[in-house]
């Protein structure tokens, strides 16, 4: 960088000391000297600025490289989160799954319990049925008559 | 041997009464035993039809519930035969006794069977 502001500098100088009034031209030798100086500063100045508009170039090219590994990187996060996000709607299809599972299980096991419930030989609503119920029972008196008495029974049938 | 013989034949005929028991005490002592042993296949292949649909498992359960509550079942005696035909047992349990009420269709199905407790226990 250093080398490049005093290039630059001797640059400037010279392009002013060819501004500057000239005496007539006359073929000494310092003139010739000059000349040679200010070709070569000359040469400097269009190798640098290639080299700065190699620079610039290779700057812009890292930017873009960098651009783009970050681009890149925000693919591989989203990738990342997208792929943690399904991993996760997997387990819940997993779960609702097992969820629906254990109910149909509960709902079998209750359609069991209401058929056991459910009378012998009927597929639909249950017939009325009067297992409990009043009976008459016939209880001889101590003076050899009869009493009919009215207790509870539980069965089948009417009697 | 007159007299062996003789004794042979009130053998066989002690056995053949034996045998004879009235078919509705055996069918009410089947019944029973099957309602004892919460059997519904046992219970409901006595009935008719329309009284075996009327047979839950539920409500066979609370009846063998009631007659477990009187200990183990003995057997049944006949106590008697009613205007309509019923018949009436008792059946017999080690702690206790219970009434039950039979009745028979003519093809001799089980058209009704009720249990009752007894009032002395």
């Amino acid at each position: 960088m250093k080398l490049s502001r005093i290039i630059g500098v001797s640059l400037i100088a010279a392009m002013l000391a060819m501004l500057a009034p000239q005496a007539p031209a006359s073929a000494d030798g310092a003139a010739s000297t000059r000349n040679i100086i200010l070709g070569g500063a000359a040469a400097a100045l269009i190798i640098i600025n290639h080299n700065k508009q190699v620079h610039a170039h290779y700057a812009q090219d890292a930017s873009n490289e960098a651009a783009l590994a970050a681009q890149r990187n925000d693919a591989q996060a989203a990738y990342a989160s997208e792929k943690k996000a399904y991993d996760n709607e997997s387990a819940l299809v997993s779960d609702l799954k097992r969820e629906v599972a254990y109910q149909h299980d509960q709902v079998d096991q209750l359609r069991q319990q209401v058929a056991m419930m459910r009378p012998i030989g009927t597929s639909g609503g249950t017939p009325a049925t009067n297992f409990v119920a009043q009976t008459t029972l016939v209880h001889p008196t101590p003076v050899g008559g009869e009493q009919q008495v009215a207790v509870t029974s539980y069965g089948w049938g009417t009697i | 041997m007159r007299t062996i013989r003789a004794l042979v034949a009130c053998g066989f005929a002690v056995l053949a009464l034996a045998g004879c028991g009235s078919s509705e005490s055996r069918t009410a002592d089947s019944v029973t035993r099957a309602v004892y042993n919460n059997d519904i296949d046992s219970v409901t292949k006595s009935f008719t039809p329309g009284l075996a649909k009327q047979v839950t498992r539920e409500q066979l359960g609370q009846l063998s519930d009631l007659m477990h509550s009187h200990g183990d079942y003995k057997g049944l005696t006949e106590t008697g035969t009613e205007p309509d035909g019923a018949m009436d047992f008792r059946a017999d349990f080690t702690s206790g006794s219970l009434i039950v009420k039979m009745k028979l269709d003519s093809d001799g199905k089980v058209s009704g069977y009720r249990v009752i407790p007894s009032p002395s226990t």
